[in-house]
């Protein structure tokens, strides 16, 4: 049986080495990752509540590409830059977004140190593929 | 009342370490089987809760061993009944009853004494389930006899009725899964992150990190992609794996027949004459030899001094063997196990000019950490990533 995670526990991630360059484009994006993916998490949540969705999803999937035909980031890339209403609610998004992190910020060491463990979580796990060959 | 429990099992030729459920459990290695309790009377079965490894006596019903009731760890060897032990050299612990029957124990008084703590009651049934990794010397380990043990250990259910006074507490035990790793190679991974997953800290570092000038900011990270040669130094066998970052070598898994059992027997008679008694196990003497305190400590290291010295020529010279093979190759020496701690003063000097010459560091781990490596590498395995891995493919049909 699996451990149950408790809240304060580290977690760990591990990108693949075959990663789809705009997954690791969006990872690289992100000022703090761990808070991106607890609100992709608190989504997930709120539209289906709590479930294990590798009983959802297909194993095989396409995905994201990056090189072939306009994909729908691109498109919504091309909208928003076409768009200036678009463009401008997005520029609006950021600001507001960087006004709430310097609030945060100001907040202190709480928001410090979530920054440093969702630095480090990533970081946690020195295991791949050829170590667990090694074991088996 | 369910638990889940992570153990981690050194099964070792004199002492049984395990960490179970987080908690380090240290006993002889030992148990003898009997025909009736030792109480008659009642005692408040509370009163036998604390200290349950030290007074424990079971009922084993297991597809795996010999069914009956039995004293054991530190129980049989004080009863002065004739007790099972591990013959050093001789058994093949992969098909001995002992390490079974004491690690079903081991695991049915932990899960008493949580169920007491959390519930403030003695329970009259528990069911646990374990995930959890154990070793096999390097000298027995191949995939046949740990596919065997392995399989010892998770096929059925065991039965474990432990016994607090003339109360009972049924325990079933079952294993979904089961690695048996060759022994030391764990090691690897206590020595790098502390039980929270924490790059490790603290005074096992000390001596070493300043006899090499590298105090600043030392901890475990230091050994996270090192070459290391082992010398797991036991009663019954020596280990030499050689380990690189999370990985062991196979091409140089080693071991020897030598250790301080060896030197143990050997002393023993003389031992035993000195002290006036026909005949003592191995075991008591070896307590004596842990107790600076014990009247017969002086005598019992003093018979032991020469058969030590040859041991220590055997273990120098098979770690050379080992060095040579990896053509030097090596970054440090990492010497422990609990032959370590009775060998240090003679193999100390030895390795560390065997060391210098060919520019490796000696870890010399300090008597405190060398016993206990084994369990807590364990440990950390079973909680690590790689066991998850090795889980899951098992639990994937083929």
């Amino acid at each position: 049986m699996k451990k149950t995670k408790l809240a304060g526990d580290n977690i760990s991630l591990k990108t693949r080495k075959t990663e789809e360059p705009l997954v690791m484009a969006w990872l690289n994006a992100q000022t703090n990752l761990m808070d991106s993916f607890r609100y992709l998490v608190e989504n997930e949540i709120l539209q289906h509540g709590v479930r294990n969705l590798q009983m959802f999803i297909p194993v095989e999937r396409a995905g994201v590409q990056s090189s072939p035909a306009p994909s729908h980031a691109a498109i919504a890339m091309e909208e928003a830059k076409t768009s200036t209403s678009e463009a401008a609610r997005a520029v609006q998004a950021v600001v507001a977004a960087q006004a709430e992190m310097a609030v945060a910020a100001d907040a202190g060491v709480v928001h410090g140190e979530e920054l440093a463990a969702a630095h480090e979580a990533p970081m946690i796990d020195e295991v791949d593929d050829e170590d667990i060959e090694a074991w088996s | 009342m369910n638990f889940h429990f992570f153990v981690g099992n050194d099964n070792g030729n004199s002492e049984h370490d395990l960490m179970i459920d987080g908690r380090l459990i240290q006993q002889p290695n030992v148990n003898c089987r009997v025909d009736e309790l030792p109480w008659r009377e009642e005692q408040a079965p509370e009163s036998f809760i604390k200290h349950l490894q030290d007074q424990l006596v079971v009922t084993i019903d297991s597809p795996s061993a010999q069914p009956g009731m039995y004293y054991i760890g530190k129980f049989a060897l004080e009863s002065g009944e004739i007790i099972d032990n591990i013959q050093i050299g001789i058994d093949s612990k992969s098909e001995m009853d002992l390490p079974i029957i004491n690690t079903l124990s081991q695991i049915a008084a932990v899960a008493v004494q949580k169920a007491y703590e959390e519930e403030k009651q003695i329970p009259a049934q528990l069911d646990i389930e374990v995930d959890m990794a154990t070793a096999l010397p390097v000298t027995q380990h191949t995939d046949e006899t740990s596919a065997k043990f392995e399989r010892r250990f998770t096929t059925g259910r065991h039965h474990v009725t432990v016994h607090l006074g003339t109360l009972r507490v049924s325990v079933n035990i079952v294993f979904p899964f089961v690695k048996v790793v060759p022994e030391a190679t764990p090691v690897i991974f206590t020595l790098q992150k502390d039980a929270a997953g924490n790059w490790r800290e603290g005074e096992i570092f000390a001596d070493f990190a300043a006899s090499y000038g590298m105090e600043k900011k030392f901890n475990g990270s230091f050994f996270k992609d090192k070459r290391i040669l082992h010398v797991d130094i036991g009663d019954g066998s020596t280990e030499y794996p050689i380990t690189e970052g999370n990985r062991f070598l196979r091409q140089f898994v080693h071991g020897s027949h030598h250790g301080a059992g060896y030197a143990i027997e050997e002393a023993l008679q003389e031992f035993n004459r000195l002290i006036h008694l026909p005949d003592s196990p191995r075991q008591f003497f070896s307590d004596v030899l842990k107790n600076p305190k014990h009247k017969y400590h002086a005598r019992a290291l003093k018979t032991l001094r020469r058969p030590l010295e040859s041991q220590v020529k055997q273990i120098v010279q098979q770690t050379k063997k080992q060095l040579t093979k990896a053509r030097n190759e090596i970054d440090l020496v990492c010497v422990y196990g609990g032959g370590s701690i009775l060998m240090r003063t003679i193999l100390y000097p030895y390795l560390k000019e065997l060391c210098d010459v060919r520019e490796i560091k000696l870890f010399y781990i300090p008597a405190e950490y060398a016993v206990e490596l084994n369990a807590t590498g364990l440990d950390a395995f079973v909680r690590g990533k790689i066991y998850e891995a090795l889980k899951n493919k098992a639990e994937q049909p083929a």
